[in-house]
């Protein structure tokens, strides 16, 4: 058991190590947020971000590939999904920053072991995920928005919040009881480690549903979201921005990406789903004066193949894409264009690791300083 | 006891069964609705069985063969696979294994149906070595590709609930596929991977693990329970009566998180009730352990992954909500000692507090207590 000392020495040693490091205080924003989101099932990188000049394409996707007149040009290389006409608004304001053919070197086609991997920054045996790891590390609250409980946010020592879409509820019926209750979950100190993370939840839950809940409530959004769930879910993230709440690192999961029929329509609804979201999100954002302070990350556990399937899909693939929005981050393409002649076995060949992408988000907004302890030999690119 | 959890194809089922399989269309169903009757048919089946094992056992191989309605979309292709899991579950491995090679549910779950010879489907082939059988890092990607090409012409029938196979069983050109070279058929290929000791070894620990929670496996008990998996050839049953007879399952275990549908199967005995209701699906699917409704093919979860505070939260509201339905006056303190955990916790030790006390003592009824009790924190824990 953490003992009143050892307590007080361990939050002295962090105050010491806030105030004397002049990184944090010279560089990035004040109060950054970093907001990881996933598109579920593994996003069909081609036809996001589309290599439209390219013969092969059109060739390998005789179905699939889209018009090249319906889509929107960003420039002699590449153009988005004609669904994505917000995010190319923001693009051409310089606030999305592109990095096709992020991938690993060692790629994986299952999608849970390619989320693990992205989860873990590479290490899956490892209990803790990495944004998790992050938050214990920095002290800040992390919140996920999705199905289930993101593993990036698996902790055993560092519990995180988690909704799917809707606002925490207010506290039980009988308000005496609930409070006695939640005095008995944190009276648990010993024993397994169960023991441990119900006592942060219920600590975390007592502050859910008085403090967080009455401020999450009271804050008026400037914009309207809608598309279903993933529009819920990004209103649920604004609101925390919006209400200045201690949560600063989130993730969300959104859509369900995994086309591996009737590809055309489902694929262009999850995009029109995702734009409109971003769109009101970053109309948030802009309406708080925050857009140096939140960085959102957006990227799936793997691209899919090349060359479509007979079911009007594509199947499993490696080499994704994934893509930035606000921050300080320098917009544009960060990349080669696709290299469709030179597949890897069906697949775009990797040209970045994503823990790159993960290290340059640390260093260039979010946290100064930690990415080699955290991702070691995978340095921040200059972007 | 232990035989007779065992030898549960001798006990009878009650006569009357209280879970009555609901009526459910075949084939692919709209809607999602539609999965509420299923859901509550199983957990009633659960909460109603003289063969408790039985249960058990089928959830584990639900868990292991893990298919989602939400992709099936079929309460039809679910229900079948439930039987046929049932009927297979304390059998010979290898008979399970092929029984869902042509499961409708798992064939279409896996996009295994409708794949053709010139771009075979590589998801149950991978889904297959990875999660059914070897686990990871036993084969290659080459391998996951030579298997796929053996399982070209599988089709789902949609009037008649099953699959159809036609008849590409047999590759012409000799190939390699893990150590074995030459032609194979189908099921010489499933034999071997169900005979393979990384299957082996994999279910074993999985055995274990759902049996055991985080009791150590040592190697001397692993050793006898290969034995008994190798002189049954694969028997279920067999090995898990063997796991149960060994000292270290019995040793002292860490008391381990309740997943939520133990939560609420704990908690419907502890109230002496035994029939779900659509409202229980619902907050099973809230908490995110709905049978038939995985949230990946992996399966669900291991243990601390369960607790967030929305999740203690939704806990907590569901133990009133049970205590609630009871209707008219209940023997309390009989019920209060079916909750074994927290009344003898508060038994021995008094309460915590005083203001637990006085918020015990304060509860306007005999529910309210109820509710105190099951929300109490060693209700939590098996």
């Amino acid at each position: 058991m953490l003992s009143r000392r050892s307590f007080l020495k361990s939050c002295a040693f962090t105050l010491l190590l806030t105030q004397l490091d002049p990184v944090s205080a010279l560089q990035g924003p004040k109060s950054p947020t970093l907001v990881m989101v996933q598109l579920e099932g593994g996003n069909d990188a081609l036809n996001t971000l589309v290599p439209y000049k390219d013969p092969l394409y059109a060739r390998l996707r005789p179905h699939l590939a889209l018009k090249p007149k319906s889509l929107l040009t960003l420039d002699s290389n590449w153009a988005l999904h004609p669904s994505l006409r917000a995010t190319a608004g923001l693009h051409q304001e310089g606030a999305i920053g592109w990095f096709p053919g992020i991938g690993r070197p060692d790629h994986d086609r299952s999608h849970f072991r390619s989320s693990d991997l992205w989860h873990t920054a590479g290490d899956v045996h490892q209990e803790e995920g990495w944004l998790a790891q992050l938050a214990r590390e920095t002290g800040c609250e992390a919140v996920n928005i999705a199905n289930n409980l993101s593993r990036s946010l698996f902790s055993p020592h560092h519990p995180s919040y988690s909704f799917r879409e809707d606002l925490p509820r207010a506290d039980a019926d009988n308000p005496a009881l609930f409070k006695e209750l939640l005095s008995l979950y944190e009276g648990l100190s010993h024993g397994p480690q169960a023991h441990r993370c119900l006592k942060n939840s219920a600590r975390m839950l007592e502050k859910m549903t008085t403090n967080y809940r009455r401020r999450l409530n009271q804050v008026k959004l400037p914009v309207r979201f809608d598309g279903e769930t993933t529009g819920k879910r990004f209103e649920l993230l604004a609101r925390f921005l919006a209400a200045d709440l201690p949560p600063r690192i989130f993730h969300l999961g959104v859509g369900e990406y995994d086309t591996h029929d009737g590809q055309l329509g489902r694929h262009a609804k999850q995009l029109a789903d995702l734009d409109r979201a971003l769109d009101a999100l970053w109309k948030t954002v802009r309406h708080l004066g925050k857009e140096q302070e939140v960085l959102v990350v957006v990227y799936s556990e793997f691209g899919r193949r090349i060359q479509e399937n007979l079911n009007g899909g594509t199947d499993h693939g490696a080499g994704g894409l994934a893509f930035t929005l606000g921050g300080a981050l320098e917009g544009g393409v960060h990349g080669r264009p696709y290299d469709l002649h030179n597949d890897r076995d069906g697949d775009l060949a990797h040209q970045l690791d994503y823990r790159r992408l993960y290290a340059t988000a640390l260093e260039k907004h979010f946290a100064p300083g930690t990415w080699r302890s955290m991702l070691g030999d995978f340095r921040p690119l200059e972007v | 006891m232990v035989r007779d959890i065992c030898r549960y194809q001798e006990v009878p089922q009650s006569a009357a069964e209280p879970w009555k399989r609901p009526v459910v269309p075949p084939g692919i169903v709209l809607t999602l609705f539609l999965f509420g009757d299923s859901v509550r048919w199983w957990l009633n089946r659960m909460m109603a069985t003289s063969r408790p094992l039985e249960e058990r056992l089928t959830l584990f191989w639900h868990r292991h063969f893990a298919t989602g309605g939400q992709k099936v979309f079929s309460p039809g292709y679910m229900m079948q696979q439930n039987q046929t899991l049932r009927s297979h579950c304390g059998g010979c491995f290898e008979d399970l294994l092929k029984a869902m090679l042509i499961d409708p549910a798992l064939v279409h779950y896996l996009d295994l149906s409708g794949n053709s010879a010139e771009q075979p489907n590589e998801n149950f082939a991978r889904e297959l070595l990875e999660l059914f059988t070897l686990g990871r890092g036993a084969y290659s990607e080459a391998d996951v590709k030579v298997l796929a090409r053996f399982l070209i012409g599988w089709k789902t029938r949609v009037p008649s609930m099953r699959v159809e196979v036609n008849g590409r069983d047999e590759l012409k050109a000799p190939m390699r596929f893990m150590e074995l070279q030459g032609q194979y058929r189908v099921d010489e290929l499933i034999h071997y991977l169900a005979e393979h000791p990384r299957t082996r070894r994999t279910l074993i620990e999985k055995l274990w693990r759902e049996f055991a929670g985080d009791q150590k496996l040592s190697a001397p008990t692993y050793d006898r329970l290969e034995e008994r998996w190798l002189k049954s050839r694969g028997h279920i049953i067999s090995v898990v009566r063997c796991l149960f007879e060994q000292p270290d399952f019995h040793g002292a275990p860490e008391p381990r998180l309740k997943s939520p549908l133990e939560f609420y199967l704990s908690a419907m005995a502890a109230l002496d009730r035994s029939q779900a209701t659509l409202g229980h699906v619902q907050r099973l699917f809230q908490l995110g352990e709905a049978p038939f409704f995985p949230p990946s093919v992996k399966g669900w979860p291991q243990q601390t992954a369960w607790i967030t505070p929305t999740a203690l939260m939704n806990r907590l509201e569901w133990a009133r909500e049970l205590t609630q339905e009871l209707a008219g006056d209940h023997h309390l303190l009989l019920l209060m000692e079916r909750i074994p955990n927290s009344w003898r916790a508060l038994a021995h030790h008094g309460f915590p507090t005083r203001g637990a006390e006085s918020a015990f003592a304060n509860c306007p009824d005999g529910k309210e207590r109820l509710t105190f009790l099951l929300s109490h924190p060693e209700f939590q824990f098996t």
